[in-house]
This record gives structure tokens, C-alpha cells and sequence, in this order.
């Protein structure tokens, strides 16, 4: 019994240091991808409606597609009009709530030309798995 | 001993306990603890299987790519109710089952400490599933503002009174649990000494004594905003839809202790019994489960990640949620501990306990994946999360309650069932939810959402294996109905120790 109490501890400890492991790596991690670069190319104003993303220019067109040039850094600013949407680029493998009366942000830089699928990740209604569109990656 | 005596003692028995389900007036006004605690446990089953049909009829929609059988505002509806009806009809109030059924026994009590409330708190369940399944409201068992706000019609009233019952039902059994424990323990039993199923629901009571009236609050203030015009949840007025889930979660953080610290109780009494030996560190178990209820109160925003909470705000609830892992760790060693060197037969409710420790590791591996705030990012609100939550209810919780019902199923019914048929239960149940829950966890690594009715057509094949696996776990609960229904009619008679523990100096509660 005594060497199980030992061991006991041992898997103790080792599940402490592993788990302040992750945690350190993660808080590091988090201040980067939540931390935006000084140099935004473009901030991009994104809505979420029933049952609808809209996507309004810094030259004020709007649109229902985004399209950007790799090495851009956009910024997006997100909203919501009616109830909560979530913007989720999937394969980017990023999201951010999109919350009536707030404004959230979140910032990309991609590098690899392509279609992205944007998705709504809340559950916002009976049109809530239709509310898709592309972000459209060119050279 | 005279002939008259003998003939006497099995007559006065059959009078004292002729069964009360076969009398429809003893069902309706019995106050006993055991016939309470079976009818909680029957009426939960019932519902589970109601709910399992409407999870086959979501997985049958998402056998293929496009809008196959049902359209999308019932397939909100059915997900509503697959959800609100698993947690709040069958995984807590099945343990109140057990826990009525066995903890006065445990402690030496002759019945709960209010007889009758306990049996309100019974009769409340199935009015609130009724309005549950009348209001089919597709705003998610979660109901987040303000979609819940102004989503039109009564079915989102008639689901706040369901939850509104299902709470004040929870609160009087924790009231009913916390008094029993603490007033009628025969003399001599104290509080280091007490069984660990009996801890657990005691932790459990105070979670529920202190998580619930804030669920009672925020439906409350939901009903309000819905109904007299009040602004809580709505940008408009000056309310904020982030109030709605801070304050659900707080509730319902806690309460995803409160399914599953009873299931590691109930494990907890019979690892040692079937291993025959005694529990491996009863005072580690003891504190391990008061620091899980402790820390459960303190991790509740990590299911808002993505919402928008400053850094600052989130990484304590990300460190908190990472140490709520070391407790759970030190359970699942005990638990080895206590089968090591063990005289272990595999019986029936062996193999769902040993399942149940094998099912939550891998849940709470899964759970410290999305409890990282970057890998949330991706993870949350997809299948991931899915197939995590159902690695915990369905992997851990639910096998907690089958292996209950298989040990405690002949001292409940005096009958024995089908050991055969028990096993193919068991391993249907263990191929098909780790098909189903694994292809889950890998449908949100591909990014697919949840509560969606259509997906990418790409994420056919993986979806057509978590249908398939879904039909192997139906058919095998199937298995379980017929067997337990069967064996209570017309099964053998159980033996009196159907575990042959007092050949080990064991005991169990009678």
C-alpha cells in the first residue's frame, strides 16, 4: 500500500506539471492570436443577421463575400442585429461570437491562395445551418 | 423453531411488502423510499428512451448531405428536446433514484427525512416533461438570449415552467438528502466513516442547494423579457446577452457535477465489492469530491471563450478548468488502486464500472483539449464539444447508471436477469458509442458546427459512421429493455447475496 500512496502522489505531480504546462503554452498562444498587429491592411465590418453574413469595405461597399490578397492583415470588426451569431472560418479553425450590441474583433493573415468556408457557429434560428458564405483568397 | 413460526414469517413479509407498482393507489400515494426511489428510476428510463428516438431521428437527418427527413425548425425542436430531456428527465433524476432507493439504507435510515416531499419532488418530473415535449421550442437545450427572447409563440414559456419544475424538484431532493444525511445516521456511522455514494450526495445536494435558484432567477428574468416587456437579455433597453450566459452557466456548470458525482459514487460502492476488497483511500475520495464541487463553481466561463470575455477574465476559468482534472485524476486512480490485486469475475456491472473509468479518462482528456483557450477557438461549438459531452453523460454517467442497475437489479425486483443478454447490452453500448462519440470529436476537428441539419458533403462518410454507430447503440439498449422488463416479469429468483460477498466478509445494504 505504501508504494501505491507513492505512486499516488507521483501521478499527482505529473498531472500538475503537465497541466501548468499546457496552461503556460496556451496563455502565450492566446496573447498572440488575440493581440492585433499594428499594421492592419483593412478593416472589414461584419454582420450577422437572420440568416445572413453582410460584409461592409473600408470604401464602404458591402457585400456578401469577402475577398482579400494573401499577406493582407485584416482586421474584422463583428456585430450582430438580432440574436447571437458566431463567425467561424473553418478552415482557418478560428471563431468569434458575433453578439448584439457589442462589437467584437478579430484579425487573419493568410498566406495559402483559396476558398475558405465562413459558417455560423450559434445556433441562431431555423435558417442557422444556410447562413454560409466564402472568404476568397487571390495571389 | 415451531412449524406455525415458520409458515408465519413469509406470510407477514409478503404482507409488509407485496410490490406497490402492482396496486395503481399505492403507486399513487406511496411516501417510501424504496418504492419512491424505483419509480424515479423507471419514469427516467422512460424518458431516456423517448429521447433516444429523437437523437436517431437527428442522426437518421444527417445520414446524408441536404434536408432529408425533417426539416429545420423540427430538427431544432428535436435537439432541444433530446437535450433538456437527457439532462433534466433521465441522467439527474436517475440518480435521485438510486440515491432514494439506497442512501437511507447506507446510512441506516428508515425512510427520508420528509416522506412526502420526496414524493412531490417525484410526481413534479413527469408534468414537466409534458410541457417540455407539449412547447418543442428549437432554441437549444442552452436557450441562449436573445434568440430564446424572441422566438415567438408559448413553446419557450412552456419550457421555462418545465425548468422552473425540474429545479424546485432538485432542490427539494437536495433539501430531503442534505437532512437525511445529516440527521438520521444510525449511531456510530460519522462522518469519516460514511459510504462514498453517500458523499457523493452530499456534495451533490449542496450543488444543487446553491447552483439552482440562480437558474431560477435567470428563467425567471427570461419569462419577464418575454412576456412584460422587460429588457435584461436585449441590447435595445440596455440589457446584455452575455448576463444570460454567466448566469445559466453558473447553474449549469455546476449541474454537470451534479450528473455525474452520484455515477462516481455509485462506482465507487461496486468496484470494491465485485474486486472483493475494500475501496483503495476513502479520505482521497472524500476530498477529491468536495474539491470537484468546490472548483466546479469557479470554471463556468469556459463554456464562453469565444463570446468576447477580455484575456484577463479568461485565463483564470482556463487554469481553474485544467485543475479540475486533478481531482478527477486522483478518483480514476483510486479506482485502479481498489482493482488492483482484486478477485475480479467480470461480471455484468464490472464491466460497465470498468467501462465507465476507461470512458471518463477519455472524456476528460477530450475536456482538457477544449478547456485551452486557442484550441477552443476551433473547438468550440463544433462536434468536438458534441462528442466530449457524450463521452461524459452517455460514456461515463449513463454506464454509471447501467452498472448500478445491473448490481442493484436483483435486490430491487428479488429477480435475476439474463447474463447473456446483459453482456451483448454491454458490448453493443461499448462499440457503438465509441463509434459514434470518436467520429464526433473528429467531425469537430474537420470544423463542422453544431445543431446543424445539412453539413459539407465532404463530411458524408464520417457522418454515415456516427449514424451507424447510433443504430448499434439503439439496438442494444433495446437488448436492455427486453431484458430487464423480461427478467422483472418472469426471471429467476435472485439469491439472497447474488454477489457472494459475505464469502469475502463483505456486505452490501439490506
Amino acid at each position: 500500500m505504501h508504494t501505491a500512496k507513492k505512486l499516488e502522489l507521483l501521478t499527482v505531480l505529473g498531472a500538475i506539471v503537465i497541466l501548468t504546462y499546457i496552461t503556460a503554452i496556451s496563455t502565450v498562444a492566446l496573447y498572440e492570436i488575440d493581440t492585433p498587429p499594428d499594421d492592419i491592411d483593412r478593416i472589414i465590418k461584419v454582420t450577422g443577421r437572420q440568416f445572413f453574413w453582410t460584409f461592409e469595405m473600408p470604401d464602404g461597399t458591402i457585400s456578401n463575400e469577402i475577398r482579400i490578397k494573401t499577406g493582407e492583415t485584416i482586421l474584422f470588426e463583428i456585430r450582430a442585429e438580432d440574436v447571437i451569431h458566431s463567425f467561424f472560418i473553418r478552415e482557418l479553425a478560428i471563431k468569434q461570437d458575433a453578439v448584439p450590441g457589442h462589437v467584437e474583433t478579430l484579425w487573419i493573415r493568410v498566406d495559402k491562395p483559396g476558398e475558405y468556408n465562413i459558417l455560423c457557429a450559434e445556433l441562431c434560428g431555423t435558417g442557422h445551418t444556410f447562413m454560409t458564405t466564402k472568404l476568397i483568397v487571390t495571389e | 423453531m415451531s412449524e406455525s413460526e415458520k409458515t408465519e414469517i413469509p406470510k407477514e413479509e409478503q404482507k409488509e411488502h407485496p410490490p406497490f407498482y402492482l396496486s395503481l393507489k399505492r403507486i399513487l400515494t406511496t411516501t417510501h423510499h424504496k418504492d419512491i426511489g424505483v419509480m424515479y428510476i423507471v419514469t427516467s428510463f422512460f424518458f431516456f428512451f423517448l429521447a433516444g428516438v429523437s437523437a436517431l431521428f437527428l442522426r437518421a437527418e444527417l445520414a446524408r448531405p441536404g434536408e432529408q427527413i425533417i426539416e429545420a425548425a423540427v430538427y431544432n425542436s428535436l435537439l432541444t428536446l433530446h437535450g433538456s430531456t437527457m439532462i433534466f428527465l433521465w441522467i439527474i433524476p436517475v440518480f435521485v433514484g438510486f440515491a432514494n432507493y439506497l442512501l437511507p439504507t447506507m446510512i441506516g435510515a428508515k425512510d427520508m427525512y420528509f416522506p412526502k416531499l420526496n414524493a412531490l419532488g417525484f410526481w413534479i418530473l413527469p408534468i414537466a416533461g409534458a410541457l417540455f415535449w407539449l412547447g418543442r421550442p428549437g432554441i437549444g437545450w442552452t436557450g441562449y438570449a436573445p434568440l430564446s427572447v424572441i422566438d415567438p409563440g408559448i413553446g419557450v414559456d412552456m419550457w421555462i415552467l418545465a425548468m422552473h419544475l425540474v429545479g424546485t424538484s432538485s432542490i427539494i431532493g437536495a433539501f430531503n438528502f442534505i437532512a437525511t444525511i445529516f440527521k438520521l445516521r444510525k449511531p456510530g456511522m460519522s462522518l469519516k466513516t460514511m459510504p462514498i455514494f453517500v458523499w457523493s450526495m452530499v456534495v451533490t445536494s449542496f450543488l444543487v442547494l446553491a447552483a439552482t435558484p440562480v437558474l431560477a432567477i435567470v428563467l425567471s428574468l427570461l419569462l419577464l423579457d418575454r412576456n412584460f416587456g422587460t429588457g435584461f437579455f436585449l441590447p435595445g433597453p440596455g440589457g446584455d446577452p452575455i448576463l444570460w450566459q454567466h448566469l445559466f452557466w453558473f447553474y449549469s456548470h455546476p449541474a454537470v457535477y451534479i450528473m455525474i458525482l452520484p455515477g462516481m459514487g455509485l462506482i465507487s460502492e461496486i468496484i470494491p465489492r465485485l474486486a472483493r476488497k475494500t475501496l483503495y483511500g476513502h479520505y482521497t475520495m472524500v476530498l477529491s469530491l468536495v474539491l470537484i464541487g468546490v472548483l466546479g463553481f469557479a470554471v463556468w466561463a469556459h463554456h464562453m471563450f469565444t463570446s468576447g470575455l477580455s484575456i484577463s477574465a479568461r485565463i483564470p476559468f482556463m487554469f481553474m478548468t485544467m485543475a479540475i482534472a486533478i481531482p478527477s485524476g486522483i478518483k480514476v486512480f483510486n479506482w485502479v488502486a481498489t482493482m488492483y490485486g482484486g478477485r475480479l469475475k467480470l461480471e455484468v456491472p464490472m464491466l460497465f464500472a470498468i467501462s465507465f473509468v476507461g470512458t471518463f479518462i477519455v472524456a476528460g482528456v477530450t475536456g482538457v483539449f477544449t478547456a485551452s483557450i486557442p484550441i477552443d477557438y476551433a473547438l468550440h461549438d463544433t462536434y468536438f464539444v458534441v462528442g466530449h459531452l457524450h463521452f461524459i453523460l452517455f460514456g461515463a454517467s449513463t454506464q454509471a447508471v447501467f452498472a448500478a442497475l445491473y448490481y442493484y437489479f436483483p435486490y430491487m425486483t428479488k429477480k435475476m436477469y439474463n447474463q447473456s443478454l446483459a453482456k451483448l447490452h454491454f458490448i453493443g453500448t461499448s462499440i457503438g458509442l465509441y463509434l459514434t462519440f470518436f467520429t464526433f470529436t473528429a467531425l469537430g476537428l474537420e470544423g463542422m458546427p453544431r445543431r446543424v441539419v445539412d453539413y459539407l458533403p465532404e463530411l458524408m462518410p464520417l457522418n454515415q459512421i456516427a449514424t451507424f454507430g447510433a443504430i448499434i447503440i439503439a439496438i442494444s439498449q433495446l437488448v436492455l429493455l427486453y431484458n430487464m422488463l423480461h427478467s422483472w416479469l418472469k426471471g429467476r429468483k435472485a439469491e439472497d447475496d447474488p454477489w457472494q460477498l459475505a464469502k469475502y466478509g463483505l456486505r452490501d445494504y439490506d
